[in-house]
């Protein structure tokens, strides 16, 4: 099968399919592939926003939530809000980090980007590409010709994240805006069992969003050389900071940030 | 997981939406803009959060509750749908949407996940185990009918029937595809089509302004 941004009716039927969640995993293949411009991307939220006012129209009397309930959901927010105040400093990365990015994040966003994932995520749709790719030459070769040919390549090393790894972990993030493309490296990457545990890429890019974008979910079978595609799901406009997050299988749409083992800066 | 999905011959009770069960002029969140309850949370007003329980706790919980198996599954969700309220409540924007749109965009949002990871159950599910939820009205509170909801049921009332039975097993009900199909007696190729195509044109048609008539309503 074979949709194109072009075949506007089918791909507005696509774009409506993923947000009802009724794409097969055919078209579910084509949607990730796709590119999206940022008019899909408004209509993706204008699809969702149609469908909540819908929901709405139907709503009949509501049932009361249980005392128990609300009472419990009170005393969460309570924490919330007071952790919220008293952990601004911490939440998710070292600020100094972060600070010497050309624009500087601002704490609220720093705070705000895994917490705050959702709303595009859902829109585009939850994946796991669940890839183990190890260094074979071709996908070594396309990261040496993105490096080689893309004039605005750039490339960060990963230095330790809020969790860091036992052991030190090197390697590298190149990312081109104009292809969209880019690659990880790791060397002594633990190896992970993904029927416990997958590793997750977020793309901070605070002059696109405070939200993060998803770069996928993957999986390291190797302690060696491992090279992974980037596979953002959004538009990259000005990643400020690329960062690895472990998380349960098939990854999170909201990550609780427990463990962040990596992150590259862009300088 | 136990999706309510109510038969045909029951859907029918409420595929005409009574519009004028909206108020003329609805309060609008904008209008309450600069003290909006999600505005107040996002600049820490601990005291905001009983007014969004009072207003928004009983939508929450009927969403969990319509969409998953038990209580105890719609408790975790509801839990899971405020603190996502809290996190995005900055996010909120009134010339975008109601509060109201909002906190259901976000339940929505969470209740789909829940249901992804578990759509193998719901897939499997042998059809005599659904209870089916028979509406016995239509009435929508007005407080909880935004703009944006009176007009979705404006232009729900412009799509064909069948579209509408779908559009309303899919996205209020929260049922697959394939139980509407079934449901309907329904190709599943047409059902998805109809799906998708309805909520296209429902998109276009609330992008359209409305036009208010002399006697308060609005075509």
């Amino acid at each position: 099968m074979s949709i194109t941004n072009n075949d506007d009716s089918r791909w507005q039927e696509l774009l409506a399919g993923n947000v009802l969640g009724d794409l097969s995993p055919e078209e579910q293949v084509v949607f990730e592939a796709a590119s999206f411009s940022e008019e899909d991307e408004r209509s993706l939220i204008e699809l969702e926003q149609t469908m909540a006012n819908v929901q709405l129209a139907y709503q009949r009397p509501n049932e009361p939530m249980p005392s128990s309930l609300r009472a419990q959901i009170a005393r969460d927010a309570e924490k919330y809000m007071s952790a919220q105040r008293d952990d601004s400093e911490d939440r998710l990365v070292s600020l100094a980090d972060l600070q010497s990015s050309p624009k500087s994040l601002h704490r609220r966003e720093v705070c705000a980007w895994l917490a705050f994932a959702a709303a595009a995520l859902l829109a585009i749709g939850f994946w796991a590409s669940g890839s183990s790719v190890p260094a074979d030459l071709s996908v070594a070769q396309l990261r040496s010709d993105l490096i080689n040919t893309a004039d605005d390549v750039i490339q960060v090393d990963w230095s330790a994240g809020k969790h860091p790894f036992p052991q030190q972990v090197q390697g590298d993030v190149v990312w081109s805006n104009d292809r969209q493309a880019g690659y990880m490296r790791f060397k002594q990457m633990p190896v992970n069992d993904p029927s416990v545990q997958q590793y997750q890429l977020w793309i901070i890019d605070p002059l696109r969003d405070d939200e993060p974008i998803d770069g996928g979910v993957f999986d390291v079978s190797s302690s060696g050389e491992v090279i992974v595609p980037i596979q953002a799901k959004l538009k990259v406009l000005k990643p400020a900071a690329f960062a690895i997050t472990i998380e349960k299988p098939g990854g999170v749409v909201v990550s609780t940030q427990e463990r962040l083992p990596l992150l590259a800066a862009v300088k | 997981m136990a999706i309510e999905c109510p038969e045909k011959e029951d859907l029918i009770i409420e595929m005409e939406p009574k519009v004028t069960q909206s108020s003329p002029e609805p309060q609008t969140e904008s209008q309450a803009e600069p003290d909006s309850i999600l505005q107040r949370i996002a600049a820490g007003d601990s005291g905001a959060v009983e007014d969004c329980l009072q207003r928004y706790g009983g939508l929450v919980w009927s969403l969990s509750r319509r969409w998953l198996a038990n209580n105890a599954d719609a408790e975790d969700a509801s839990q899971e749908v405020f603190v996502e309220i809290w996190k995005k409540a900055n996010r909120f924007d009134p010339s975008k949407s109601s509060e109201a749109a909002f906190v259901t965009l976000i339940t929505r949002r969470r209740l789909v996940d829940r249901l992804r990871k578990t759509s193998s159950t719901a897939n499997t599910m042998v059809m005599s185990a659904i209870d089916f939820d028979v509406p016995q009205e239509v009435t929508v509170q007005p407080a909880e009918l935004a703009d944006e909801a009176g007009k979705a049921l404006r232009c729900i009332g412009k799509l064909s029937s069948e579209q509408q039975q779908v559009i309303q097993l899919s996205i209020h009900h929260g049922c697959s595809h394939r139980i509407i199909s079934d449901r309907l007696s329904m190709p599943l190729g047409t059902v998805k089509s109809f799906a998708r195509r309805a909520l296209l044109q429902l998109k276009d048609c609330m992008a359209k302004p409305a036009i208010s008539t002399t006697d308060g309503g609005a075509v």
